[in-house]
């Protein structure tokens, strides 16, 4: 008895470990390839895409895109780097665009529309899945 | 000569990223964008009324049983970016207000120029950024409660300024700060007249770090109070106080027009200092401020604050509030020693009026809220609350409106909102 249930625990805490990274691993964080921003911390990645900065930590202009509102990459984008829910982002930005200080990033609709922008403007950072990282662009941060 | 500089001009374009992609991911000129709020407030005062503003002519209790006014408002705003540095905003909020009507204002309509990252300036029509949540005071969506505690929020009921600000907001490691200085000139219309700022300015700092928000803030008003229900108390009283002295009775005399410039309308010095601080891990928040408001004439000195704890369940946000204000009360009087019957008469008539005047500018109140706010869509969400207000010291806590004869002691609000945003 006491064994199986040793077992049991040992196997829900390895369900519990994957999970929990499997679910980190669903985004990264992206730059161009090109670009010469180097790797970020959750904070650091939560204040440009929260419009606390507008540069990259080693120099140059930050654009940060997000994917439609409603869609779980981005909920999970917010949660795992901002640790925020979908409606506190919302309640934030309306703070601050009802405040004047400043409008949420633009929105495309998936990970190759944000790929694209990637490669057309070295300056965008954003997230997307992480099946979707290819050659074109450079994970600046993933967990 | 042309030639090279059509080179570098046609080098420059180049580098540049061809200018329809480049639109993809810069912010289109204009952009509009509104927010609002419907909500009802029943009090279970029929003496008094609970308004939501000070600006407000009436409100739940006395006047409405079931009051759509309080709380409901309607609010557009249209930002341009003209130049990555050049932006501008226009907003204006329609609520029920000072003549019964619900006519927007205009709340904001100001230039921005940022010289760099830290540092911009602002002119024409600004928010007047006295408390924490005053930059978007009535944004319900961008808030925990239904409305901002009014213990601490009715002292700074004027919500914007004519003049100009400058702002530098700087990074230091995990550290953001924002300071601030602002210069204008103010008018808002109440139900019995006008207030004037002339002017108004103030510093405050914000330091963000971590979960953590800190804001401290001064707030100066020279206000002109324009209350025509008051002018004949003062005017009774400088003509006592000549009379009185003119016929030999210096006392009554002296006292009196001590009075009458005491309680004066124009050239109210205000100073309000504040502290507030927002403590939000994700889960569950803290948030309160203190002020202490130093006042003028009939205007007295208060001290206010709040703490509010929240809880946050899936799309739920349970809420509870505990708030304080407290004025420090004055009471007047004229001394009617060796005055005729009628002298005295007359002037301990003034003396009650100049203190049932100070009685309704003041306010000692204590309050519990507890209320749940429901994300139950991407824009909007339900709240319901329920404050359980405390009058005390011979005030009439936050109500307004009282009949004749009033005394305030417990009330039940109890209120429910929709805000939205779009």
């Amino acid at each position: 008895m006491r064994i199986l249930s040793n077992t049991s625990c040992v196997i829900a805490g390895l369900v519990l470990a994957l999970s929990t990274s499997l679910a980190l691993a669903d985004v990264a964080v992206v730059v161009s390839a090109k670009s010469a921003a180097s790797t970020l911390t959750a904070a650091q990645a939560s204040d440009i895409f929260l419009g606390k900065a507008s540069a990259f930590p080693g120099g140059g202009q930050a654009i940060p895109i997000d994917q439609n509102e409603g869609s779980a990459i981005r909920d999970e984008f917010y949660t795992k780097v901002a640790n925020k829910s979908a409606a506190q982002v919302k309640a934030y930005w309306s703070k601050i665009i009802f405040s004047g200080k400043g409008q949420p990033p633009k929105e495309v609709a998936d990970s190759s529309a944000v790929k694209k922008l990637i490669a057309d403007n070295p300056n965008v950072i954003g997230y997307i899945d992480k099946a979707a990282v290819d050659g074109s662009v450079k994970v600046v941060f993933a967990n | 000569m042309p030639k090279k500089l059509t080179a570098i001009a046609l080098a420059a374009i180049s580098t540049y990223p061809v200018i329809g992609l480049a639109d993809d991911t810069e912010k289109s000129m204009f952009a509009f964008k509104g927010f609002g709020t419907v909500g009802v407030v029943h009090s279970s005062e029929d003496g008094a009324d609970f308004k939501g503003t000070v600006f407000q002519p009436n409100g739940a209790g006395r006047t409405r049983e079931w009051d759509w006014g309080v709380d409901s408002k309607l609010g557009g705003q249209v930002s341009a970016n003209f130049t990555d540095k050049l932006s501008g905003i226009i907003q204006a909020v329609a609520q029920h207000q000072f003549d019964n009507s619900s006519r927007p204002l205009l709340e904001w309509a100001n230039l921005k120029y940022q010289f760099t990252p830290e540092l911009s300036v602002r002119v024409g029509r600004i928010v007047l950024p006295s408390l924490l949540v005053s930059e978007s005071r009535f944004v319900g969506y961008a808030q925990p409660w239904i409305r901002p505690p009014e213990e601490i929020y009715f002292a700074s009921s004027i919500t914007n300024s004519d003049g100009g600000d400058i702002t530098y907001q700087s990074q230091i490691g995990e550290v953001g700060n924002t300071a601030q200085a602002f210069f204008g000139t103010s008018t808002a219309k109440l139900a019995t007249g006008k207030i004037e700022a002339k002017p108004t300015w103030g510093i405050n700092d914000t330091i963000e770090f971590d979960s953590w928000t800190v804001r401290a803030a001064y707030v100066f008003l020279n206000l002109d109070l324009e209350l025509s229900s008051i002018e004949p108390l003062l005017n009774g009283l400088t003509t006592l106080g000549n009379a009185a002295t003119t016929f030999g009775f210096t006392e009554t005399g002296s006292q009196a027009l001590k009075l009458a410039d005491r309680y004066g309308l124009e050239d109210l010095d205000i100073h309000i200092f504040s502290l507030g601080a927002n403590y939000d891990p994700g889960n569950w928040f803290l948030m309160g401020e203190v002020a202490r408001f130093l006042g003028d004439g009939f205007l007295q000195d208060q001290n206010s604050g709040y703490i509010t704890a929240g809880y946050r369940i899936e799309k739920f946000t349970p809420y509870v509030t505990f708030a304080m204000v407290d004025t420090e009360r004055v009471d007047e009087s004229i001394s009617t020693v060796g005055a005729p019957g009628a002298l005295a008469t007359g002037a301990n008539s003034l003396s009650a009026g100049v203190n049932s005047t100070l009685k309704n500018f003041a306010s000692s109140q204590k309050s519990f809220s507890v209320g749940v706010r429901w994300d139950f869509s991407r824009s909007a969400d339900l709240k319901i609350q329920y404050d359980r207000l405390s009058a005390e010291e011979d005030t009439y806590g936050r109500l307004s409106n009282a009949e004749p004869g009033f005394v305030a002691d417990k009330t039940n609000v109890i209120s429910a909102a929709i805000d939205f945003v779009f």
